[in-house]
């Protein structure tokens, strides 16, 4: 029986980094609101900033609820039989012919 | 915030003479080689698109690629927001009294030093290179006499002008500030 874990498990660092990221975006949010020069450019940087993350993320959550991330990821394709017919036809699980 | 026209420790009839940031070449090649990465993955999906159309349909690779996306996109633009938010952060300000050197570097490193204009004992101002002989940019270097060492304007525009501007306003403050009866120092080269 060959292993297998769900592609789900990609999405735990994914929301590792996307911690980083707010943690990095408050502090420069935080370093604009306190240290910036008072005025418009200010509160246009820290708005150019948060509507670009909202852009990106709202794509990025668009894009990846289409996909089903129950979908098993076999150890075996991990560990080298990764074999061009599984790569270029999903629905082709047999067995890599042996070589000679 | 910082409101300029009422710098921190304010001194009366302070006015801000010069306010400089880095020039803004400076962030600019930095933010377009960002856009450029970020036009990469869309040239690979166009070539994935002719060559091997069967890898943007299957089960495993497609979200995984997808999510690579994102998380690459991200990137880019937590990069883009720091390289702003440096430009923008770094400012030399000098005023008739005094000349202020802020530089924020990255998250949780900011420097300011500040000096009267009376501690200034040399001011010199460089421009190494092709684009900065171009684009009339460059550094300028306060040399203080108290412990604050050197104020590094780096890569302001019009250097040149910049050091003239800064000798003549310690030349002025010294004939304001010059004891009754003294004759003042001379800065200016």
């Amino acid at each position: 029986m060959i292993p297998s874990f769900p592609i789900a498990l990609f999405l735990i660092p994914y929301a590792l980094f996307l911690l980083v990221y707010g943690f990095f975006l408050f502090f420069n949010l935080y370093h604009l609101r306190t240290y910036g020069i008072k005025g418009t450019v200010s509160h246009g940087l820290g708005t150019l900033f948060l509507v670009g993350t909202v852009v990106i993320l709202g794509a990025s959550w668009i894009v990846l609820s289409r996909y089903d991330w129950g979908t098993p990821l076999n150890v075996q394709d991990v560990t080298g039989s990764f074999t061009n017919a599984s790569v270029l036809n999903p629905y082709d699980r047999s067995e890599p012919t042996p070589q000679p | 915030m910082i409101d300029l026209n009422q710098l921190p420790n304010h001194k009366p009839g302070e006015k801000v003479e010069l306010f400089l940031r880095r020039h803004w070449l400076v962030p600019t090649r930095v933010v377009l080689a960002l856009i450029a990465g970020a036009v990469l993955p869309f040239i690979v999906f166009f070539i994935l698109q002719e060559t091997a159309p069967t890898l943007l349909h299957h089960p495993v690779l497609t979200p995984l690629l997808a999510l690579f996306a994102s998380f690459y996109f991200l990137a880019i633009w937590m990069l883009v927001i720091q390289e702003i938010v440096d430009f923008y952060l770094d400012t030399w300000i000098v005023t008739n009294e005094r000349v202020i050197d802020v530089e924020q570097f990255g998250l949780f490193r900011r420097e300011a030093k500040e000096c009267h204009l009376e501690n200034v004992v040399d001011v010199t101002s460089e421009i190494h290179g092709m684009l900065q002989m171009i684009f009339k940019y460059g550094n300028v270097i306060a040399q203080t006499a108290g412990t604050t060492g050197q104020l590094n304007f780096k890569e302001v525009p019009q250097p040149d002008e910049v050091r003239q501007t800064i000798l003549k306003l310690v030349d002025e403050d010294r004939e304001r500030h010059k004891p009754e009866g003294k004759t003042p120092a001379v800065a200016s080269k």
